[in-house]
């Protein structure tokens, strides 16, 4: 089943593929380049899921992730992050991340990832 | 055997000299004005130091030394400088450059140059060094640098009869500390290269000269972060393939110790694109990633085919991938050391190499006087693109980070 997808990436390039990627199977309705961007668009759209990246400026991905989720405790966020230290994925867990997928990804990694926390079927 | 950063210091001091004092002999025998532009403490690979060599078609003149220390210099230099020095030293010789006349006047210079090398090392020990007679090496592609940096049980290569045997070189199977000087003239680029290859026991008799005790740190922690530097490029280089599709190797992979102010002379004067990342953690510091105009373009054409038009669009996949580079290359370090280290949002740079790091050298220099710079390169088997990474971090930052790794040095 399509989702509603948020997109938060500083980058435009990751930005634009994470909505090829995603295109087919899902519904991108909005995108952030920072935290805050994040935070402000999550309360406006209520998207199914947020793909989060963690180093961007203004406010990273850990600290949007927890807003978020202090918002809305069902939120499903999946950090998409070219970090894979162990202990960035401790701080993504501990802030409420539901999933972690590390940059470079395909297509597979990012949908299964969204079937994970939000489940194949409504 | 330990290291400290004073033992590295007194070695990038007493090799700088050394090769001030070979430019000096250079241009008395050949009127070329020459200059030392490098001087680089090593801590590489021997494959790294090899394939340095293979892929030059440099020729070079060998000698050993003994006494109160041993082991090897090299002086090399490409071919067709062979052929301009031999002009200059036996006028009319270069219409036969392999003949015994030219090779004879080259192995003379090494014998100077690299004599005046050496001199400044027995000056500082107070104890005499004695060398062996100049060999003429030619490489190339087919051969091995056996005869410089030593393999287990393989004495010394061709017609080194009076060359020590060099196995003793290295500081365990994989690495070698060697002492790198990059000299160049006013009039044309290409270089003189000086190696210095010092046995394990002759590092340790220097140490013990010039050392601190209290701020050493085991050799094998130095290998062992080698190692570490070896492998965040190796995932760099899977995540660039992951990314673009093409198949990528690490080209090279260093750690080296160098003054602050000769770091952006160890670039290249040649434009690149990338990006600039800083990094902050157990240690900070400062990463560049970088790529010339035609790779920048080729790793864009790759990410976003079809899109040549939309130049805003090509630097953020540029950005992007220069970020994933990056975590690749960082990400082993930290979990290695059990830390986090916080890599920034990247920013585009393009412009000559040199001046791309100069501004973060002079951030660093605010606080340190010798840098240790981590290079490595990654390029395509088939030459798409190449992607150079330089990583500087906090000296005493990266020192603390030593002693994680090998807490019985404290």
């Amino acid at each position: 089943m399509a989702r509603s997808v948020l997109v938060v990436d500083d980058s435009a390039f990751m930005r634009n593929l994470l909505k090829q990627l995603l295109e087919d199977d899902h519904e991108v309705v909005g995108e952030a380049e920072n935290g805050v961007e994040a935070v402000e668009l999550y309360r406006e759209l209520d998207p199914d899921v947020v793909t989060m990246d963690v180093v961007m400026p203004i406010r990273n991905g850990i600290e949007a992730t927890s807003e978020i989720k202090s918002i809305d405790p069902d939120s499903s966020v999946i950090m998409c992050t070219s970090v894979g230290q162990e202990e960035k994925m401790r701080e993504a867990v501990e802030a409420g991340a539901d999933g972690y997928i590390t940059k470079p990804f395909q297509k597979p990694n990012v949908l299964e990832a969204i079937d994970d926390v939000v489940g194949v079927e409504a | 055997m330990n290291l400290d950063v004073q033992s590295l210091r007194t070695f990038s001091r007493l090799a700088h000299s050394g090769a001030e004092e070979a430019a000096g002999s250079l241009s008395t025998l050949t009127g070329f004005d020459a200059r030392v532009a490098v001087t680089k403490v090593e801590m590489a690979t021997r494959a790294d130091v090899e394939r340095e060599f293979r892929e030059r078609d440099l020729v070079s003149v060998h000698i050993g030394f003994s006494g109160a220390i041993e082991g090897h210099t090299v002086l090399a230099f490409d071919r067709e400088r062979a052929v301009s020095l031999v002009d200059a030293l036996v006028p009319g010789a270069s219409d036969d450059p392999d003949s015994d006349l030219a090779t004879s006047g080259l192995k003379e210079l090494g014998n100077i140059m690299l004599g005046g090398f050496i001199d400044g090392w027995a000056d500082f020990l107070g104890d005499s060094i004695d060398i062996t007679t100049p060999t003429y090496v030619e490489l190339d592609a087919g051969r091995s640098l056996q005869d410089v940096i030593g393999a287990e049980g393989v004495p010394g290569g061709a017609a080194d009869t009076d060359v020590p045997d060099p196995s003793g070189t290295t500081i365990d199977s994989d690495h070698v500390l060697a002492f790198r000087n990059h000299l160049e003239t006013v009039d044309e680029e290409a270089g003189f290269y000086i190696y210095m290859l010092p046995t394990q026991e002759s590092v340790e008799t220097i140490v013990d000269v010039a050392g601190n005790a209290e701020d050493a740190i085991p050799v094998e922690t130095f290998t062992s972060f080698s190692q570490m530097i070896s492998e965040g490029a190796g995932q760099a280089s899977e995540d660039l393939t992951a990314m673009t599709g093409i198949d990528t190797n690490v080209d090279v992979s260093r750690l080296s110790f160098v003054p602050v102010e000769g770091v952006p002379m160890e670039l290249t004067d040649d434009a690149r694109r990338g990006v600039v990342l800083e990094f902050s953690g157990t240690p900070s510091g400062y990463i560049a990633i970088l790529f010339d105009p035609e790779s920048a373009e080729s790793v864009a054409d790759a990410l976003m085919p079809g899109m040549e038009s939309d130049p805003a669009m090509r630097k953020s996949a540029l950005q992007e991938i220069g970020n994933i580079v990056t975590s690749g290359f960082l990400d082993g370090w930290a979990n290695a050391l059990e830390t986090t280290i916080e890599i920034s949002p990247p920013r585009y740079v393009d412009d000559i190499a040199s001046a791309i790091v100069d501004p973060l050298v002079t951030e660093l220099a605010r606080t340190q006087d010798y840098a240790f710079l981590i290079d490595s390169a990654i390029a395509t088997p088939d030459e798409t693109f190449t992607c150079d990474i330089y990583a500087l971090p906090d000296e005493r930052e990266l020192r603390a980070a030593f002693d994680q790794l090998a807490p019985e040095a404290n």
